[in-house]
């Protein structure tokens, strides 16, 4: 199954309203626990609220937490964002080691739908030296030449012809002979 | 978003957005600044036909919500920002919430100068120099639909600006242009706003030179005067 049928949208990963430049604001604005508080799937939950949750509010005041006791229901966290965006997810089952590394997920995420990134990064300047134009490097002695230019106007990758051919293959030839007489005199010598 | 189904207490939500934009907000000034003039003539008329007092608490959400609302909201904050923190904080707050947003962004874009062979010729006037003059330094595809033009502006024989263009008279203001930016120093790759800068908000702050009197002088007045 392609992407495309799957209807997830393809985008670059982006910071929302130039977080960071300065100063760095957390995207999760609430988040909403909802569990059970006898039955055995909310055991981590549960435990994460008893244990870290007071930790975790302290070290981040700008989110804010709510906590909903649901009788028999499967313990779900709802994650609410700064763009809006609404996200829940099931904490069945979970351990309380498990909660608390979703719940710092939830901290740091930015908050946008379920997306294919086509890249992992992203750029608005790909290019440092600019975009290419006909007179990117180009030769300045273009400037002044008068067309049509003798030699300007040679094709740059021609063929070899048959006569170029004919003659390269007769200096072969020419030089073989020659060292053969070398190699000729050479023995004669060692000989004698 | 329904109201009914999700139950929000206006108190924590408070204490997170100030602790969210890293500001000290006194809590009965951030109330005033979120609560809407509209909102509190309504509530006002409701509670007069029923004959009780209301208090401004758990505003529900009109949407959507109009842009002049959201802008006299923002002022309001900056004002309940001003009165808990002091005028410091109002300036880094501006800082970091507004100026951060020409990041990565052409101020170029922003204005368009209106005829800016004359403003050019004006200040090289202004500046004491010899009159620019345009010469057409590269040509291309000219017989075609799409021919290219490229026009450079020299002064004493020393190139100032350069700009493309689909006729020669465009390719030419775009060349003056090039020149006014890099003048101004607001070029592409001269573009460089520091958002750590620190500028105290109770000097005397002069205002920018006009375009039609700027000169590198007066600008170099002007920065050695706000420090």
């Amino acid at each position: 199954m392609s992407n495309r049928s799957r209807l997830v949208p393809i985008d670059f990963p982006r910071v929302p309203l130039k977080n960071g430049v300065s100063r760095v604001i957390c995207q999760l604005k609430r988040i909403t626990i909802k569990f059970c508080k006898s039955s055995g799937a909310s055991y981590g939950v549960r435990s994460f609220i008893e244990h870290d949750l007071l930790d975790y509010s302290r070290k981040n005041p700008e989110v804010a937490i709510y906590l909903k006791p649901r009788r028999h229901h499967s313990p779900v966290v709802v994650s609410e964002y700064l763009n809006g965006e609404k996200h829940y997810m099931n904490y069945h089952n979970f351990t309380r080691d498990n909660v608390d590394k979703w719940m710092n997920f939830h901290r740091t995420s930015v908050g946008w739908p379920k997306k294919k990134w086509r890249k992992l990064h992203y750029t608005r300047t790909p290019s440092v030296q600019g975009v290419w134009s006909p007179f990117t490097n180009m030769d300045p002695r273009l400037n002044i030449t008068k067309f049509p230019d003798k030699y300007l106007g040679i094709p740059l990758h021609s063929p070899e012809t048959a006569t170029e051919k004919l003659r390269e293959m007769f200096e072969k030839q020419k030089l073989n002979e020659e060292n053969e007489e070398k190699v000729g005199k050479v023995k004669i010598e060692v000989q004698s | 978003m329904n109201v009914f189904l999700s139950v929000r207490n206006y108190a924590t939500e408070l204490y997170a957005f100030s602790k969210r934009l890293g500001e000290e907000l006194e809590d009965s000034l951030l109330r005033r600044a979120l609560t809407e003039r509209s909102y509190m003539l309504k509530l006002e008329e409701d509670t007069k036909k029923v004959g009780i007092i209301a208090t401004p608490e758990d505003q529900e959400e009109d949407h959507p919500v109009e842009d002049a609302t959201h802008s006299r909201v923002f002022k309001a904050l900056i004002a309940a920002l001003h009165d808990s923190s002091g005028l410091d904080r109002v300036a880094l707050f501006i800082r970091d919430f507004i100026i951060t947003q020409l990041a990565q962004r052409n101020v170029n874009d922003y204005w368009s100068i209106e005829n800016p062979e004359e403003l050019l010729h004006k200040i090289c006037r202004n500046e004491g120099v010899n009159e620019p003059e345009p010469r057409l330094v590269g040509q291309c595809a000219v017989n075609t639909l799409l021919p290219l033009y490229r026009v450079a502006f020299y002064v004493d024989k020393k190139m100032i600006g350069l700009g493309p263009g689909e006729t020669v008279q465009i390719a030419k203001e775009m060349a003056a242009c090039d020149a006014l930016w890099r003048l101004f120093k607001t070029a592409e790759h001269q573009l460089n706003i520091r958002f750590d800068t620190i500028v105290d908000p109770s000097a005397v702050s002069i205002p920018n030179v006009s375009a039609n009197e700027w000169s590198e002088k007066k600008v170099q007045e002007r920065l050695t005067a706000n420090g």
